[in-house]
């Protein structure tokens, strides 16, 4: 068997061209299906992926009333003992941050508009929901002061730039009528047009004190642990905490129900273009292989010749078809993996690409890979094993033929 | 003349805001809202609301029963037809094409009815003056040619809509004249003045006023009274639902 | 003789061909597959956003956020004879988009509601099509279409009335009741949320619209027109003294955008395609040539010069790559073909729980997928063929005919 394998190394060292060639193709196939995989896995799971990034977080505590009521988000379905909650999913690993959402007439110069405020505590929010991490214009508002970061094209709509005033007007939690003067600090443009079109950010502290809320919150935002495992973390979460029985423990998926469903729709079809790729990506591996084999049905007859019978001959064959599919599939998911961590890093910008069309608000057109163990372990595989199979056929013929018409062969 | 002026000059020597004209703040405010608020009234009226988008005119007749029960109609206009009970601290619409009623509750009472100045809460108020809030007096002006008392009003309850108030009040007919309603950041939310009087059964009423809301642009709306009937007699279902779609 | 060579060996001609094949096959349906997706958007853009032409109020879209009601399009009795007489145009489908609300139970919920020219809109939405229960509203009646998912989330069926309150043109509350015909699914799943469609004129009448619309859509006979007969129709609009902005759905922002990005991801995954089809299409030729070299150096030592090697060779790998191509293209068409008038349904599961809509894709033929494809499948391999026989052909014969 040593042997068998040492033979089969050196042969493969014997003919670099075609060792080049048919290894050549497996790379490329493993590799490029690496790589298109994970981009449309990536750009089908866009909307999810912003969704989650920057809105819903891995999943959200709000009291059962508030989510009944989450048309109006009145301020009387919050709830205390928010901190408490903080620390003990800290403690489990989550990152969280509290927030109050709530209705507000926004007075401008020219209007008004009842848009929802979200109140947040700016420190915590960034390792939750990093929208400060997109900030255009400005910055972000200083704790307890009466400022306000805006998604970009609201801020457009509305006239507004940094340093502009607005009015909110609203009810406290207790009922009274209340206003309060913000300014705007900052702007942000996210990949997630939901926040570019409608949010308005404001410091928790203040938006305590101004409406009456004595310290209770409407929702506590958690960010993803693992993100490969983002669909579990809410049913972990609601498992290991005890919560008191008016508060509710939502994932992503429900709080963003609406989001969910269209994205489906795009991932099913998306995914039929990598099927079809992997499909080419097979039979033109299964191909090359075939005749990288054929080609050396000479060959097999002189060893056959020489006297290797012909289990050692499927032997041989079948190792060095493996160690080819091996080399060739090693070559491929290194290219994989390094072609994917750009995209998934990187992305792609295709608004560079296309003619601007003059919408007044810039889009964000990056659109980012996702990382799919599953496809890059499977594909590794089966580039081994296809290389395998496809030399399988070829060596199954040889062997029935004579040797002489082996020799014969061209 | 001069014993008034005496009997002011007195009011120096007591604390500042109780006593004015040898009455009370709470009493003051006792007598505003009895000119107010009627046993049983029937009002007819026009309410003209003004703003950017233009005028607007809608005549209404509304049926009122002490503080707590009113039924409005309103009599033309594109909302004619349309309909408001407020019964047992509820609020209910009645829209002639919609076959049920709509019940109004929490952040809807701030909608503004017709798109006027005054919003559907505004028109409600079961509880007096007193009952919500301490009175101050802070002092004395003169408006439209008619002296009044300046009473400054700070909520003394959680949850009520204005938090402060600062009233002007005739000090001969104890009609408010001129108010002002603030939220709880301080800032100027509405303002009501009256224009013209009328009176009534020894009653003086506004048969002019005006509501500004102070925080949209060029807003405003007139309630004009035309015809007040008060304390008449009412049938007792007046104020019921059924009486409310019919 | 060529062919004679190709027949000659027929496992090694059959897996030449086949690399062409595979390349030709996945290429040529996955153009007519991306095309069918591409396709599915634009309509969905087209009949529900902007019409090959959309008509507004000019300053709609600069107060959009307060879904002003008062900025409409009007009279619609006299806009809408006017467009349907402009050469050109099919139909003009008034639309009215409004914010709703219904109080049910102990809870009041938020709706969209649209309002639609049930009858002129055979020819762009179609409700019928998407009806799922139920039956369409019928004219002079208070009746409504509500979206299946409103339905089950309100427990409501068809013959159920439905109260919702919307606030007028005048900026006032009123409200009416309806009796539900029917349910609805539409394609984009982020319509069905909480969508009532009414009749035009009711909708008119709940927000006292009197006879105007938020915008009116245009089909056209031939949609590539719409550029110029936007620009047509703008003029006729300024010479009668109607004020009002007509848009091309080309230059319908938001939608005409992502439009061009998604383009754009196809191509950059069609480039992917490619780069693999031309990968297995070089290798499978470099090997053909390389096992032929014992060929090539016996050629040779007979006497043939390097051109005549080489044009052996070249037509030869011609033949195979038009053999090929045809066959892959020709089959990979021919699956798009099938699946262009069947459909792809994908259906649409949703937590276990399959909801009512199931998108269907067409694929499209085009002119890319086949004649396009066909180009690329012969070019690649002959192209290669050519430059690796050549080389081959400068190998000196004994050098050849040593090779094994």
């Amino acid at each position: 068997m040593q042997q068998i394998f040492r033979l089969a190394v050196r042969n493969l060292g014997r003919v670099k061209r075609r060792l080049v060639i048919t290894a050549a193709v497996i790379a490329l196939g493993v590799g490029l299906f690496i790589w298109i995989d994970g981009f449309v896995l990536g750009t089908s799971r866009q909307s999810e992926t912003n969704l989650i990034t920057y809105e819903t977080g891995a999943f959200r505590i709000v009291s059962k009333q508030w989510w009944e009521e989450r048309d109006f988000m009145p301020l009387n379905d919050s709830f205390h003992g928010y901190e408490e909650l903080m620390t003990r999913l800290k403690n489990l690993g989550w990152h969280t941050t509290p927030v109050v959402e709530f209705f507000a007439d926004v007075i401008v110069t020219d209007g008004n508009l009842i848009l929802p405020i979200m109140a947040v505590d700016f420190t915590s929010l960034d390792s939750v929901l990093p929208l400060t991490k997109h900030l255009v214009a400005g910055s972000v508002p200083k704790p307890n002061h009466a400022q306000a970061i805006l998604g970009s094209w609201l801020a457009k709509d509305l006239g507004l730039e940094v340093g502009s005033e607005f009015v909110l007007q609203t009810r406290t939690r207790e009922g009274s009528y209340q206003t309060l003067d913000l300014v705007v600090s900052g702007l942000v443009t996210t990949p997630h047009p939901a926040i570019n079109r409608g949010r308005i950010l404001m410091d928790l502290n203040l938006a305590k004190e101004v409406l009456q809320l004595d310290h209770a919150v409407t929702s506590v935002v958690a960010a993803v642990f693992n993100p490969y495992a983002i669909e579990q973390e809410a049913k972990r979460a609601l498992a290991a905490l005890d919560l008191s029985p008016n508060l509710n423990l939502l994932s992503w998926k429900e709080l963003g129900a609406d989001a969910v469903a269209s994205a489906q729709q795009d991932q099913q079809q998306t995914a039929i273009m990598v099927v079809l790729f992997s499909l080419m990506a097979a039979v033109g591996v299964a191909n090359t292989m075939l005749m990288a084999t054929y080609e050396r049905i000479r060959e097999m007859g002189i060893l056959r010749a020489l006297g290797l019978n012909s289990s050692e001959l499927r032997l041989l064959f079948l190792t060095e078809a493996l160690l080819l599919g091996f080399l060739g599939s090693a070559v491929g998911l290194l290219l994989g993996v390094v072609l994917n961590a750009y995209f998934v890093t990187q992305g792609l910008d295709l608004s560079a690409y296309v003619q601007q069309v003059d919408v007044g608000y810039r889009l964000s057109g990056v659109v980012y890979s996702a990382w799919n163990p599953p496809a890059m372990v499977g594909s590794f595989l089966g580039g081994i094993v296809l290389a395998g199979v496809a030399s399988w056929l070829p060596i199954r013929r040889v062997v029935r033929m004579t040797i002489v018409d082996c020799l014969r062969h061209t | 003349m001069k014993k008034r002026h005496w009997f002011l000059s007195l009011a120096f020597l007591f604390p500042a805001g109780i006593w004015a004209q040898g009455l009370s703040v709470p009493q003051i405010l006792e007598r505003v809202e009895s000119n107010q608020v009627f046993s049983t009234a029937r009002l007819e009226g026009v309410v003209v609301v003004n703003d950017e988008w233009g005028r607007r005119e809608t005549a209404f007749r509304s049926y009122s029963q002490g503080r707590e029960r009113s039924l409005v109609e309103f009599t033309s206009g594109e909302s004619q037809g349309q309909r408001i009970l407020r019964t047992r601290g509820d609020l209910y619409l009645y829209f002639p094409e919609a076959a049920e009623v709509v019940r109004l509750q929490g952040a809807a009472l701030s909608e503004s009815i017709l798109d006027s100045d005054v919003s559907y809460e505004d028109i409600g108020g079961d509880k007096g003056l007193n009952q919500r809030y301490t009175g101050e007096l802070v002092g004395s002006e003169v408006v439209d040619g008619r002296d009044c008392w300046v009473i400054r009003l700070t909520t003394r309850e959680r949850g009520v809509a204005y938090p402060r108030q600062e009233i002007w009040v005739d000090k001969e007919l104890f009609l408010t004249r001129f108010a002002k309603y603030y939220a709880l950041s301080g800032r100027l939310l509405k303002e009501f003045r009256v224009l013209e009087v009328m009176m009534v059964s020894g009653r003086t009423l506004p048969s002019r006023s005006i509501i500004q809301d102070k925080l949209r642009r060029n807003s405003s709306t007139e309630i004009r009274l035309n015809k007040v009937e008060l304390d008449l007699r009412l049938p007792a279902t007046t104020f019921s639902l059924g009486n409310l779609t019919w | 003789m060529a062919w004679r060579n190709l027949a000659r060996n027929p496992r090694r001609t059959g897996l030449s061909a086949l690399s062409v094949a595979i390349a030709g096959l996945s290429i040529s349906f996955l153009f007519a597959f991306s095309d069918g997706m591409m396709n599915d958007f634009r309509q969905n853009v087209r009949t529900f956003v902007s019409g090959d032409i959309r008509i507004r109020h000019p300053d709609y879209e600069a107060h959009e956020l307060k879904q002003p009601l008062h900025l409409a399009v009007s009279p619609l009795s006299e806009v809408l004879p006017l467009l349907e007489g402009v050469e050109g145009v099919r139909a003009a489908l008034p639309r009215v988009n409004l914010g709703l609300r219904v109080d049910h139970g102990e809870k009041s919920y938020n709706l969209k509601g649209l309002g639609v020219d049930f009858a002129r809109e055979t020819a762009l939405m179609n409700p019928a099509r998407y009806l799922h229960q139920g039956r369409l509203p019928q004219a002079g009646s208070r009746e409504v279409l509500i979206s299946a998912s409103l339905a089950r989330e309100l427990n409501l069926g068809v013959g159920d009335t439905i109260t919702t309150l919307a606030r007028t043109r005048g900026r006032g509350l009123n409200a009416m009741t309806f009796t539900i015909s029917g349910t609805a699914v539409f394609p984009l799943m982020a319509q069905n949320k909480r969508l009532m469609v009414h009749p035009l004129d009711l909708t008119q009448r709940l927000a006292r619209l009197g006879d105007s619309a938020q915008e009116v859509l245009l089909t056209l006979e031939r949609p590539a027109m719409a550029p110029q007969l936007a620009h047509t129709i703008s003029k006729l609009f300024e010479k009668l003294g109607y004020s009002l902005a007509v848009l091309p759905h080309t230059q319908i922002g938001i939608a005409a955008l992502y439009t061009q990005i998604v383009e754009t991801m196809f191509a950059v995954i069609a480039l992917v395609f490619f780069l693999l089809g031309s990968a297995i299409i070089i290798n499978t030729t470099l090997m053909v040539i390389h096992e032929r070299t014992q060929e090539i150096g016996t050629l040779t030592a007979l006497g043939a010069t390097e051109s005549t090697v080489v044009r052996v060779f070249f037509l030869e790998s011609l033949l195979i790559s038009i053999i090929g191509a045809l066959v892959g293209v020709g089959l990979g068409t021919g699956v798009a073909a099938w699946f262009s008038v069947v459909g792809m349904d994908f259906s649409t599961m949703m937590e276990g729980i399959s909801v009512e809509f199931s998108p269907v894709i067409y694929p499209q033929i085009t002119w890319r997928s086949t004649l396009g494809t066909l180009g690329y499948g012969v070019l690649v391999g002959s192209a290669m063929s050519y430059f690796s026989s050549r080389r081959a052909a400068r190998v000196s014969p004994t050098q050849a005919l040593r090779a094994i």
